[in-house]
């Protein structure tokens, strides 16, 4: 079943054209990944899906879950259930991480019509979710992502992503910081919220990441807009020829 | 207008007088006041703070004791303690006068522990306060009329924070002098949680005086919160000597204020003295509100810190203004100071002014100041979780504020101040 289709999207910043077209669709139960140069737009396309200010769109349309996504507010966005792991995650001095995501968690459910959350439930969905992705009390204990180390904040976002179950996750590159064994268990635990109700889009640039989420779709992306399409192997390929070969330059 | 307050003098003395001893301090408050008069805008220290409206209404000394309101305690959740004074339009609730316990601690309305032990008092009456520094302050000691006294005797700590609430409610204009005194022995402590307040449609004046005295070693905290509606005028001054040891934290919140002022003046007279003033003010329509920190090293080896956050809306104006005084012996002095504030809106206006004057050589000081906007990349970080974009504002402008409160222990008095915060910035 269709979760997002975006069409023709075209995204300036600074009235500088930077997605010149960009076509994806994405079905429930799939993982894509994006792999492309720096610079190319990756993150570009990942900020404008959740409706990052400053972020013009001229041209083109994305459909999610049926419904006009770029119509949405940036809070409708992650209601309605797309997540994005930040590739530079935001420190937020003073709002205690457990504060924070009691508010959300409930800012959800009052979007559904639902309860304000129990705190037992709470505290079990905080303990479930931190030991899946390998947290410790101590960051939860502290305020939104200060101090964190690197490493830290990506399994953050982890962190956040296995509280709020989203429909669509964009994780932008989730392996920059993560060290070995830490890349491994957060990598286990997205295999473990992976459904066939959930999808995921992975922007990396390494091969190592999608050894352990072993993704459907590997797409190429360059200038703007996606250049190659394949599947796992595309990804391998990448790595022993390099882009330029793989778009066909040389 | 002087001349209006003389008569208001004469006429109320018998009354001001009824045998608390305390005519010469009255009579040298009044000479005093008309010596100085109003303090102007062309003074320094007055510039961001006008006393037209004041001068411009004939105030009545008011002299209606009421008895407890009860729903006034209602809104403290959580905050209410075994001693607490509650007072109405600068009144002692005639529920509680004065209470004695055995291991001599006295706490009670100023008027009363005046009849009582009439030495107790007159010590320590405007002996922190010595020179009617102002206009005002010399008003203070002609008029007062009640206030709170609090003495902890040699190594007394009393374990729950003392609870003194205020709150002002007259639809005519009325002076209120209230004139407080804390005096900790030495090694005593204690905390002191003031809960100030006035109704939508009060036009009372209250131009209070706290006068403390911290012995060697003692521990004062003043766990203040400020909730002024309406057209209320207040100025606080509050003046505290410290001996050498002694801590004293003093922890404001300010919600709104149609025009207040603190004064707030810190002597440190012995060595290792520390003093912490913190104040976090959130304002927005017309409200004005003027802090002013005063803090006078006059030993060596002491520590002060100000710490005070602004976040200003609507047509507000706020000031901080943080004196440091370190004098020619007071070596190894080490004075913070800083004032962060986020202006919402093109009309708001905040005014901060650090002045640092230090004739010792031997001395850590520093000053900080910024004005600034909302984080954008944090708006959008929180609303890309989910958050409204009013919600995302006040969680991280309340975080801004209650910064100023970290090292507050009372986690009653924060979860209060915290809730007021949010109340004062989803009303926007
Ligand atoms: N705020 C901005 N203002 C101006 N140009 C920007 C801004 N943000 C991004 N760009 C430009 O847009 C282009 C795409 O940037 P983007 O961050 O999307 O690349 P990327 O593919 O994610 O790269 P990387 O692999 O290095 O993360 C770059 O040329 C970048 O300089
Ligand atoms: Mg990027």
């Amino acid at each position: 079943m269709e979760l997002i289709k975006i069409r023709d999207l075209h995204v300036n910043i600074d009235n500088k054209e930077i997605l010149k077209g960009f076509d994806l669709n994405i079905n429930r139960g799939e993982v894509h990944a994006i792999m492309g140069p720096n610079g190319t737009g990756k993150s570009t396309l990942a900020s404008a899906l959740v409706g990052k200010p400053d972020y013009e769109v001229t041209k083109g349309e994305v459909i999610f879950k049926g419904k006009d996504l770029l119509e949405m507010e940036i809070e409708e966005r992650a209601l309605e259930g797309l997540f994005l792991a930040f590739q530079y995650p935001v420190e937020i001095p003073g709002v205690s991480m457990i504060n924070f995501m009691k508010t959300v968690v409930d800012a959800r459910r009052e979007y559904r019509k639902e309860e304000p959350i129990s705190p037992v439930d709470f505290l079990k969905l905080v303990k479930r979710s931190s030991e899946l992705v390998g947290i410790s009390d101590k960051m939860k204990g502290r305020a939104v992502n200060e101090g964190f180390s690197g490493g830290e904040k990506k399994k953050n976002e982890i962190f956040q992503m296995a509280m709020l179950q989203p429909d669509l996750a964009i994780l932008d590159e989730l392996d920059s910081g993560l060290d070995i064994d830490s890349l491994k268990q957060v990598a286990e635990a997205i295999n473990k919220l992976r459904n066939e109700n959930n999808a995921f889009l992975i922007i990396t640039h390494y091969q190592r990441l999608l050894d352990y989420i072993v993704p459907d779709f590997v797409h190429i992306m360059n200038d703007g807009k996606i250049v190659k399409s394949g599947d796992k192997d595309l990804a391998k390929e990448l790595e022993s020829k390099g882009y330029d070969d793989i778009m066909g330059l040389n | 207008m002087i001349d209006y307050y003389k008569e208001l003098f004469e006429k109320n003395k018998e009354n001001l007088e009824s045998g608390l001893q305390l005519e010469q301090i009255r009579q040298q408050g009044l000479k005093d006041f008309v010596r100085m008069g109003f303090p102007g805008n062309k003074m320094e220290k007055w510039k961001n703070f006008s006393t037209k409206s004041i001068q411009k209404n004939r105030y009545e000394l008011n002299s209606i004791e009421e008895r407890t309101k009860l729903d006034f305690f209602s809104k403290l959740s959580g905050l209410e303690s075994p001693n607490t004074i509650i007072f109405n339009n600068g009144h002692c609730s005639y529920d509680f006068q004065i209470e004695e316990s055995k291991n001599g601690v006295i706490f009670g309305s100023i008027k009363a522990v005046l009849a009582k032990y009439p030495e107790k008092v007159l010590k320590y009456f405007n002996k922190a306060n010595k020179q009617n520094l102002n206009g005002f302050n010399a008003m203070n000691s002609a008029f007062a009329q009640d206030g709170f006294f609090l003495y902890v005797p040699e190594n007394i700590k009393i374990d729950f924070p003392v609870l003194v609430t205020q709150n002002y409610n007259i639809d005519s204009y009325q002076l209120i002098n209230n004139r407080n005194i804390i005096v900790l022995e030495d090694d005593a402590s204690c905390e002191i949680v003031q809960i100030e307040s006035s109704e939508v449609g009060n036009k009372a004046f209250a131009n209070n005086i706290t006068e403390s005295f911290l012995g060697q070693n003692a521990q004062l905290t003043i766990n203040k919160l400020q909730k002024y509606l309406g057209n209320t005028i207040v100025i606080e001054s509050s003046f505290t000597k410290q001996k050498s040891g002694s801590n004293y934290s003093c922890n404001i919140a300010t919600i709104g204020g149609n025009k207040l002022r603190n004064d707030i003046h810190v002597k440190l007279e012995g060595t290792n003295c520390f003093a912490n003033i913190n104040g976090g003010f959130v304002l927005d329509e017309n409200n004005e509100v003027d802090n002013n920190v005063y803090i006078d090293h006059a030993t060596p080896d002491c520590d002060s810190n100000q710490n005070f956050k602004g976040i200003l809306d609507g047509k507000s104006k706020g000031a901080f203004t943080g004196y440091v005084l370190v004098r020619q012996d007071s070596q190894r002095t080490n004075a913070y100071q800083s004032n962060n504030n986020i202006v919402l809106s093109e009309k708001a206006n905040i005014s901060t002014n650090p002045f640092l004057e230090i004739y010792a050589d031997d001395v850590k000081c520093s000053h900080g100041a910024s004005i600034g906007r909302l984080d954008q990349n944090a708006m959008f970080y929180l609303r890309a979780r989910g958050l409204s974009e009013e919600k995302s504002k006040e969680l991280l402008l309340s975080a801004f504020a209650m910064e100023v409160f970290k090292d507050v222990t009372n986690t009653k008095f924060k979860e209060v101040v915290s809730k007021e915060i949010e109340n004062k910035l989803l009303k926007d």
